[in-house]
């Protein structure tokens, strides 16, 4: 064989090899990419360190908002169940209790550690470096689960305010006149999936450029639908005291219940990126 | 001689080039013409009602009712095929028919069948709508049909319950229009359909009823119930009958019982549903519930999931 001849059997070797490695553009691989990540507690208003009024009608003045948050994982796939279907008309998978199939597509981060997040603080709260991918986040999801769990770098002081439990909130309920002085820690019930917050819709560009995933958790939206009056009886004493005029927001009330709710919801939490 | 076997070489080169070009991304080409016959059902639970076992597993309400459909009306249509690749349709049925599945027994029932579909895998869609004066009445009875296309129902479901000597009527009127779409196949887990040439293949669209009554809107941990639902049976209306006003009643933040205390398990737990925090935060309601369950519960062979969109 000339010189020629293996010249033109390379370049088709070649030419042939290049084909082979282009002509499906989705079978890539992700370029690897860390990324910083915070959390911070925001309301409709903007900061929950202000007042808002809730879904029962109850102005609410928070003095204090912690939870514990993690692992966090953010996907690629669109959210599955969207919770802004109408909304937005995005699709929705079925969430069917005995068969799950949903792909939840590449994971382009994580973070596997627990973090406490003080709801009222004015800036984010550095929640860790997220190891993953580039590519296009639309869905991540967050596991709740009670302190001592998860591993975490948070010290014990941090995690002191929750008690072993996933939320602590307290303030003060006002309606009609009637003003409630209220506290209470939350532990999400470890059946199923429950203590996971799956298939969030984000709409984030994981590309490298300068800045950090910010996780907004939505104060107000937790506490939608919580009745402060099922925390004190008909002549407005507390059904269960927390002392110094406090009512303890009691595992058998409307107010847990509503704030089971709120913290399981998808509206509750959104992503945003921040340079 | 030399640049003849340089030619050649470069002309079969040329030629696998194009062949893999062709061939390309694709896995299943046409080969060939068949049909498909699509039919609607809802399983067991349709036939024989609550307790019921299937594949070695009983389906039974945790609170202790047992319970009986008498109709499980629904209005489907919008039946799509298209090519996986490109999206272009190949097949469709526009329909709208309403259809009694709990008829025959519960067996499956006849939508349409679709011929001269390529041989090959085809996406499926297809959806549910509510009743017009355009929907063909293939088997509910008349008065049904005639209500559901003057209010607009999309579901027509409708049974007894009882429990303790107790027996409470349910008639859950939904208007729940939904398109599936990208549905996954329950029988081997695939996407879509494969036609092949030469036959006809069978497929269905499950209206899984479990869904109505399961406790969750997430994985995992599901129970059957229904005392929520008799609690409210005599709010409005007719007594011991509950409707999907009555459903209304129920907030899922407080769900109570028929004395107005709050509904609690047999460990005396408060009775909590869980909605995968999909619910909207306005409509914690048990009727919201069960719409989002009601659309969450339609399949395709078996449990295939499909993707919805509420219309």
């Amino acid at each position: 064989m000339s010189a020629r001849q293996r010249y033109g059997w390379k370049t088709a070797f070649l030419l042939l090899m290049a084909l082979a490695a282009f002509r499906c553009g989705d079978e890539t691989l992700g370029e690897a990419l860390t990324f910083d990540t915070a959390a911070q507690g925001v309301t409709e208003s903007g900061s929950p360190g202000g007042a808002f009024i809730n879904g029962k009608g109850w102005r609410i003045t928070l003095e204090s908002a912690v939870l514990a948050v993690g692992p966090v994982y953010y996907y690629s796939s669109e959210a599955q169940a969207s919770l802004l279907d109408r909304l937005f008309t995005l699709k929705s998978a079925c969430a069917c209790p005995a068969h799950a199939q949903f792909d939840k597509g590449t994971v382009l981060g994580e973070i596997r550690r627990q973090v406490v997040v003080d709801l009222l603080a004015e800036t984010p709260t550095t929640t860790g470096e997220s190891r993953g991918e580039k590519g296009h986040c639309r869905m991540f999801e967050l596991h709740f689960h009670p302190p001592g769990e998860i591993p975490t770098d948070a010290d014990d002081a941090a995690f002191k305010p929750l008690e072993g439990h996933s939320f602590a909130v307290s303030g003060v309920a006002e309606k009609d006149g009637v003003e409630i002085a209220f506290s209470g820690w939350l532990t999400i019930p470890d059946e199923g999936t429950m203590r996971i917050v799956e298939s969030v819709p984000a709409d984030v560009a994981l590309d490298g450029r300068a800045g950090r995933a910010v996780l907004r958790i939505h104060v107000d939206r937790q506490l939608a639908n919580l009745d402060f009056a099922s925390i004190v009886d008909a002549s407005g004493a507390c059904l269960e005291d927390a002392g110094e005029g406090v009512c303890r927001i009691g595992e058998d009330s409307q107010a847990h219940l509503g704030w089971l709710s709120g913290v399981r919801s998808r509206r509750s939490y959104s992503l945003e990126w921040l340079e | 001689m030399q640049q003849y076997e340089v030619r050649h070489g470069m002309t079969l080169i040329a030629a696998i080039l194009l062949l893999s070009l062709a061939v390309g991304c694709t896995s299943e080409d046409a080969a060939g013409e068949g049909s498909l016959r699509l039919q609607a059902g809802g399983g067991k639970a349709l036939e024989t009602g609550f307790p019921y076992t299937e594949g070695g597993v009983e389906y039974a309400f945790v609170d202790g009712w047992s319970l009986q459909f008498t109709r499980y009306v629904v209005v489907i249509g919008g039946v799509k095929l298209t090519d996986p690749d490109g999206g272009s349709v190949v097949g469709s049925w526009d329909g709208p028919a309403i259809i009694d599945l709990k008829k025959n027994s519960g067996e499956n029932q006849d939508i349409v069948t679709l011929e001269g579909l390529p041989a090959r895998r085809l996406d499926l869609q297809f959806r549910f709508f509510e009743a017009t004066d355009q929907a063909e009445n293939r088997n509910a009875d008349a008065s049904i049909a005639e209500e559901m296309i003057a209010d607009g129902y999309s579901c027509w479901i409708e049974g007894d319950a009882s429990q303790d000597g107790e027996t409470v009527h349910f008639l859950l009127r939904l208007k729940t229009p939904t398109l599936y779409t990208d549905c996954i196949n329950g029988k081997d887990g695939t996407k879509g359909i494969a036609i092949e040439a030469n036959k006809t293949i069978g497929a269905f669209i499950y209206a899984h009823a479990l869904h109505l009554f399961w406790d969750t809107l997430a994985a995992g941990d599901e129970s059957l119930r229904f005392d929520a639902f008799a609690a409210v049976a005599d709010a409005e209306g007719e007594p011991e009958t509950v409707t999907e006003s009555e459903l209304a009643d129920q907030d899922l933040t407080d769900l109570r019982d028929a004395k107005g205390d709050p509904l609690r398990d047999t460990d005396g737990s408060r009775v909590f549903y869980n909605d995968g925090g999909v619910l909207p935060p306005d409509s914690l309601t048990l009727l919201t519930f069960v719409e989002y369950a009601a659309r969450y519960g339609v399949h395709f062979n078996g449990v295939g999931l499909c993707l919805s969109e509420i219309e």
